[in-house]
């Protein structure tokens, strides 16, 4: 046992005193910082600049576009919007001065339909008409049809007298018809046969159906 | 079929008015009672920009239908028809308005066909009848405008009706028209 622990030995015994080393750790504060970044923003557009009236003077023209809106086709519903009614504010102030003349406003339509009717009866009146085939609505039989005849179509009615000229469109199975109006009055059918007695071809008869 | 009244007296008009891809158009056609025509009339292509059709929504087509077009081309007509015709049910009870003379709205069926010619069969829906305008072919569906559907004047309709259907096809105006519509547009270059 060495001289040093015999001292402290009799130093805890005599004395009750135990020597104590102070660890304060002076000057080495902790600081803390925040992992936070501020942001910095810049616009991209260019400032805002507001240039006063007087730069150009106060008869400056306003030129204001709008819709004429016809009462027909607002009448049904004006109930329905609040305010009922379309307007424009042709007043233009600033700072309490009004810099637009009331004279001077110009309202254009851009709106607005207009309907022009054209005359063309002779545009149309070449045009054909065009007869279908009544075949699958005939219930009666026909006493002008031969032994050995089939009935293939039945074009009805045909006003007879007036027939100026006729094409079949095979491909829609109609008849197109052309007339004279000043012969054509008498209205019949027409039949398209084809006799097998006579090898198959084909025939048109006139026919009346009542 | 000999008729017996002179067919060529009698008129009929038939009006279309379209509202497709945009474009809106209206035609008149007045035949006589053998289908030839007496008069015609077609409007110019009517095209909405987007910004007319956000300002008058579904006004729009109401009003250019029912309201500018019908109006102007049922009014342009010289020779006044005993009965307007339509195949838009919309049409009807404007047309029916305007025109001065009965209206009607005709549409085919595939019903089998009634006993006679000349026969009418109420529907269910108000004003609407069969009738059989001729011996060989399928009833037709009229409609009548809703305030005028009496049965008198249904049957007067009819009468009309079975009247020129001796001497014509009832429907085929309809395609003759909108066969003229598209060769005029055709020269106008429209689409």
């Amino acid at each position: 046992m060495s001289s040093e622990d015999i001292r402290t030995y009799l130093a805890r015994l005599f004395l009750g005193k135990t020597k104590v080393h102070s660890l304060r750790p002076q000057g080495k504060e902790v600081v803390l910082r925040t992992t936070g970044r501020v942001i910095e923003t810049h616009p991209l557009r260019s400032p805002e600049r507001v240039l006063g009236s007087a730069l150009f003077g106060s008869a400056m023209d306003v030129l204001t576009k709008g819709f004429c809106i016809s009462e027909a086709a607002i009448g049904g519903i004006r109930d329905n919007i609040r305010g009922g009614k379309f307007s424009f504010d042709r007043r233009l102030v600033v700072n309490g001065e009004r810099v637009v003349r009331d004279t001077r406003v110009f309202l254009h339509s851009i709106g607005g339909f207009t309907v022009r009717c054209n005359r063309a009866v002779g545009r149309i009146s070449p045009l054909p008409i065009e007869v279908r085939n009544r075949l699958p609505w005939f219930r009666g039989r026909s006493n002008s049809l031969k032994k050995g005849e089939v009935l293939l179509a039945l074009y009805c009615p045909i006003l007879e007298d007036g027939v100026l000229k006729s094409v079949l469109n095979k491909e829609r199975g109609t008849l197109l018809v052309w007339y004279n109006p000043r012969r054509a009055w008498k209205a019949r059918s027409l039949f398209l046969v084809r006799d097998f007695s006579s090898g198959g071809s084909l025939e048109w008869k006139w026919i009346d159906i009542h | 079929m000999n008729v017996a009244a002179h067919p060529g007296a009698k008129n009929l008009g038939y009006v279309l008015v379209d509202g497709a891809e945009g474009v809106f158009r209206g035609a008149v056609l007045v035949t006589d009672f053998r289908g030839i025509p007496a008069d015609f009339r077609y409007t110019d292509p009517i095209r909405p920009s987007r910004i007319e059709k956000i300002l008058y929504g579904s006004a729009l087509d109401v009003y250019l239908k029912e309201e500018l077009i019908l109006e102007s081309i049922v009014g342009a007509v010289e020779v006044q028809p005993l009965l307007w015709i339509c195949r838009d049910a919309d049409l009807l009870e404007p047309l029916a308005r305007l025109a001065k003379a009965k209206a009607v709205l005709l549409a085919p069926t595939n019903r089998t066909p009634l006993d006679a010619t000349g026969d009418m069969e109420k529907q269910n829906d108000p004003g609407s009848y069969l009738i059989q305008a001729d011996s060989v072919s399928a009833p037709l569906r009229i409609s009548l405008p809703l305030p005028k559907s009496k049965e008198e004047e249904a049957k007067a309709v009819s009468a009309m009706l079975v009247e020129a259907a001796a001497t014509m096809d009832l429907l085929e105006p309809f395609s003759r028209m909108g066969k003229a519509l598209a060769a005029l547009g055709e020269e106008h270059g429209e689409q």
